[in-house]
């Protein structure tokens, strides 16, 4: 008895409605589907959803697991912002203004081969919803580095032997040389933050960027029961901050560290980390250090 | 299967499950086992473009003899779920023998149906009893056909050992080789003696199991490519992946570029520099590669690119297999440029083509391309070791600094009776010139007059005029009296000679032209060819039948084709081939 009142007094921060449903054919512990869950339940049913390749263009797939129960366009490769873009002139062309149109890449997509796409739009600030989900690498065929690979991560374009030696594509600082309306990070860890974040974006004019940290069990050799796990502590070691920037300029931090953790317990329980020495994490954490300061900076400035 | 005497000298064993079951993992232990105890090998994998959870199979077929692609049947089935069953039960040859893990299924008496033998195998019940853990099953499974054909108990320790131990560590080793014989132990309570399969062959004969695109990696190191620049695509990737371990100890260069428009042109900027530059893509990268192939063709930049055809169009599906990209590259790209297209059949013909397209780039100073196929591509055959002794390096007209300073007026488009001008690379002394986009006179500065256009234009056209001495020919393969012709390129080689071999079977005689390069098109050869025949089949995998039609467009006499088509993105298995010629000709 005293159970049932518990319940009823627990308050949802996320709607109950899902517009992705049950039995996709994600990995266990996929974190991509979860930022499509949390993110369709922000944006709700009026939606297009622009898919190049990458996991979700098969996620999304086959009958019957085909789990979203939104439009859907499989774009080609490099052009998830450019098709979206057409996508959104033709629905206002035929009387359309209040479908939000999203392109949907994951970091390959983005940092790679879609750049160019993606820059495009955002000069000409064209009315979308850009959105990556970054799980830091080409996991869909078969985890070759991107841009998006973090330093030290093994890959099988990246072996043990030569792993990765240069840092993260900063694709945030890129979107924001655009001076587009609004840039914001996320993680599936934090699922209130994701939500209001794609909320906000979605009754923004002009071009938006959402960035979502997505774990991939597969391609980290984590274990699957651990992606919320690193999505939380990839904020608290400050690895992948979760802040906004409006305009290119007006930044703020949404969730504020009252002590940063090291990231070495993060490295740690992934596989594609394990062959680094003592000398490169602690290279490592100085690069996190060092960026963590120069973001606090900044969002010190805009205040 | 084939018997010889009372033999087994040819069967065939498939794997089914789902994505993530660890199909693909057992069928490599399986195919290595059986080439360390001296079969040939052919694997065929058909798997969906998803990481986990939709069907997939792996056939893994061993013979006496040497072979080149799936047999018609399968004759010992594991799967790892009863859905299998439904799928693949037509493919079961009479005496078959099928093992399945019952999942919830209660009966466990064998039962027999059409002269195939059904087993219940409870995998991952035994795996979790024995071992605590579901990933065991595939052991277990090893070890269940490890008594149905009578395999090397040692050679499976051996190849478990090399497996696990530097990863996982001994226990894990000594577990491991505990599932296998708690497998073998239960198929021998379960399975009559007439039931199995027993394979004879046991020694190691030192071959190498290898798949296509490995092959062609190993060709590019051994033809001294020191510059590879890729972008992932499927089927391609492997590519590189063997390369990006193995280049740097060479010196060598492996980069993940942005996109394929990056991946092209990097490695003609690596080849206008002067180092031996490669890529390699599939269908959608190969579009996105087009304008650089035209630049390559008209700067006269050396370059290789190797396509692992998949099925189109657009993202079609990238883990099939198919043969519909010919025409992309023969006539592809914009304006008009020489270009060679090489078709391996084969995986020692991956590696020698490889060798010799380098080679070929160089000499005609042109865009070479390897098109090959997923099929061969990315599934794993045993060859003999090649013979690096036949690897010849030639670099064509490519100057060193004392032939350049012997030159008195250096051009590097020079007007010359066989097209080929004398390359210099930049920075060489007395060799200044400019690498052109636009139309250019010979020294590669730019120019719209219109009679340099047509010099230049028959220059470069003239470079594979007098090429067919060092390209390679076709091959004829069968009986060369027989009236009934077969044409075929790339994968199509396997299922055309079992084909022929059926056929004979059935009193039918006929022969095979195996076409290797495909473009410039030996025009000559395959009018003799087909000057013998009344009547020939050209086998595609593709729905338009481009090489069919690219051989009436280049044969200059009246002709009579007829297309074995299939787009179903598998590979042609003999019989689909037998069959169609025989009710043909009949």
């Amino acid at each position: 008895m005293s159970q049932d009142k518990k319940k009823k007094k627990m308050r949802l921060s996320l709607p109950e409605e899902e517009l992705m449903n049950p039995g996709h054919v994600g990995c266990q512990g996929c974190g991509a589907t979860l930022a499509m869950r949390y993110t369709l339940k922000a944006l709700g049913q009026k939606v297009v959803l622009c898919i190049p390749a990458c996991c979700w263009s098969v996620i999304d797939g086959p009958f019957p697991y085909s789990s979203l129960d939104v439009p859907i366009f499989h774009c080609a490769f490099e052009t998830a912002a450019v098709s979206a873009s057409g996508v959104k002139a033709g629905l206002e062309m035929v009387g359309d203004t209040e479908t939000t149109v999203v392109a949907w890449a994951g970091d390959g997509g983005t940092f790679d081969i879609g750049i160019q796409a993606l820059s495009g739009v955002a000069e000409r600030n064209d009315d979308i919803l850009y959105i990556c989900y970054d799980n830091e690498a080409y996991m869909n065929t078969g985890i070759q580095r991107s841009s998006a690979t973090p330093y030290g991560a093994w890959t099988t374009t990246t072996p043990v032997k030569h792993f990765k030696n240069r840092p993260k594509k900063d694709i945030d600082a890129i979107m924001a040389a655009h001076r587009i309306p609004y840039i914001a990070t996320a993680s599936v860890g934090y699922p209130e933050d994701l939500f209001k974040k794609a909320k906000k974006a979605k009754d923004i004019k002009g071009t938006r960027f959402l960035h979502i940290y997505a774990p991939c069990p597969v391609g980290w050799k984590s274990r699957s029961e651990d992606t919320i796990k690193l999505s939380r502590m990839v904020v608290q070691n400050a690895t992948f901050p979760l802040y906004e920037i409006e305009w290119g300029e007006k930044y703020t931090l949404n969730i504020k560290l009252k002590e940063k953790k090291p990231i070495e317990d993060y490295l740690r329980l992934q596989g594609r980390f394990r062959h680094l020495t003592e000398k490169e994490i602690a290279y490592m954490q100085e690069e996190v250090d060092r960026k963590w300061e120069r973001l606090l900076a900044t969002v010190e400035g805009c205040q | 299967m084939k018997i010889k005497g009372k033999k087994i000298a040819d069967i065939s064993v498939m794997i089914a499950g789902k994505a993530g079951d660890g199909v693909l993992f057992t069928g490599n232990v399986l195919a290595k086992i059986l080439k360390r105890q001296g079969w040939w090998v052919s694997t065929y994998r058909d798997f969906p473009s998803n990481i986990r959870g939709e069907p997939t199979n792996y056939t893994i077929r061993a013979s006496l003899e040497k072979i080149y692609g799936q047999a018609d049947d399968i004759d010992v089935f594991m799967a790892f779920d009863c859905g299998a069953i439904i799928d693949h039960a037509d493919k079961i040859v009479k005496g078959g023998i099928f093992l399945c893990d019952g999942l919830g299924l209660a009966h466990v008496a064998p039962s027999r149906i059409d002269g195939r033998t059904y087993h219940i195998f409870p995998l991952r019940k035994l795996a979790r009893e024995n071992f605590q853990s579901e990933l065991y099953k595939n052991m277990i499974a090893l070890g269940a056909l490890s008594h149905i054909l009578d395999l090397d108990f040692r050679v499976i320790e051996g190849i478990i050992s090399e497996t696990f131990l530097k990863r996982k560590g001994k226990k894990i080793v000594r577990k491991n080789i505990r599932a296998v014989r708690l497998g073998c132990q239960q198929a021998k309570k379960m399975i009559e003696q007439e039931e199995i399969h027993p394979l004879v062959e046991k020694k190691d004969s030192g071959r190498l199991l290898l798949s296509g695109n490995e092959a062609i990696a190993m060709g590019s190191l051994a033809a001294g490519c020191r510059y590879f620049a890729a972008y992932p695509i499927c089927p391609a990737t492997e590519i590189w992946q063997w390369l990006a371990v193995v280049l740097p100890e060479y010196n060598g260069l492996v980069i993940q570029t942005e996109d394929e428009l990056a991946a092209l042109n990097m490695a003609l900027g690596a080849s206008y520099a002067g180092a031996r530059a490669m890529t390699s893509t599939s269908g959608p990268g190969a579009s996105l590669m087009m304008e650089a192939f035209s630049l390559a063709g008209m700067a006269e930049i050396p370059v290789v690119v190797a396509h692992v055809q998949r099925v189109g169009p657009s993202t079609g599906m990238p883990t099939k297999t198919e043969q519909s990209d010919l025409d992309q590259w023969v006539y592809g790209s914009h304006g008009e440029f020489p270009r060679i297209v090489l078709s391996p059949g084969t995986i020692e013909e991956c590696f020698e083509f490889t060798v010799k397209a380098f080679n070929l780039a160089e000499k005609y100073q042109c865009p070479v391309i390897l098109l090959t196929e997923q099929d061969y591509g990315q599934n794993l055959r045993t060859v003999k070791k090649f013979d690096l002794t036949k690897v010849k390096i030639d670099r064509g007209k490519l100057l060193n600094q004392e032939e350049l300073e012997g030159i008195k007026d250096y051009r590097r488009y020079k007007f010359t009776p066989d097209g080929i001008s004398p390359r210099a690379l930049p920075g060489m002394k007395n060799g200044l010139h400019m690498v052109e986009s636009n139309e250019h006179d010979q020294n590669g500065y730019r120019d719209e007059d219109s009679e340099n256009r047509i010099r230049m234009m028959q220059k470069r056209m003239r470079k594979l005029e007098n090429a067919a001495k060092d390209l390679i020919p076709p091959r004829v393969w069968g009986d060369r009296e027989s009236e009934f012709g077969i044409i075929g390129f790339g994968s199509t080689f396997g299922p055309i000679q079992e084909a022929i071999a059926q056929l004979k079977d059935r009193k039918i005689r006929a022969k095979y032209m195996q076409i290797r390069t495909l473009w410039p098109f030996p025009r000559k050869k395959v009018e003799e060819f087909l000057d013998s025949c009344k009547e020939v089949f050209v086998v595609e995998n593709n729905f338009t039948g481009q090489l069919g039609q690219l051989i009436r467009s280049q044969v200059q006499m009246p002709i009579r084709i007829k297309n074995i088509l299939k787009y179903s993105s598998q590979a042609f298995r003999p019989q689909e081939i037998s069959s169609q010629i025989q009710m043909a000709v009949r």
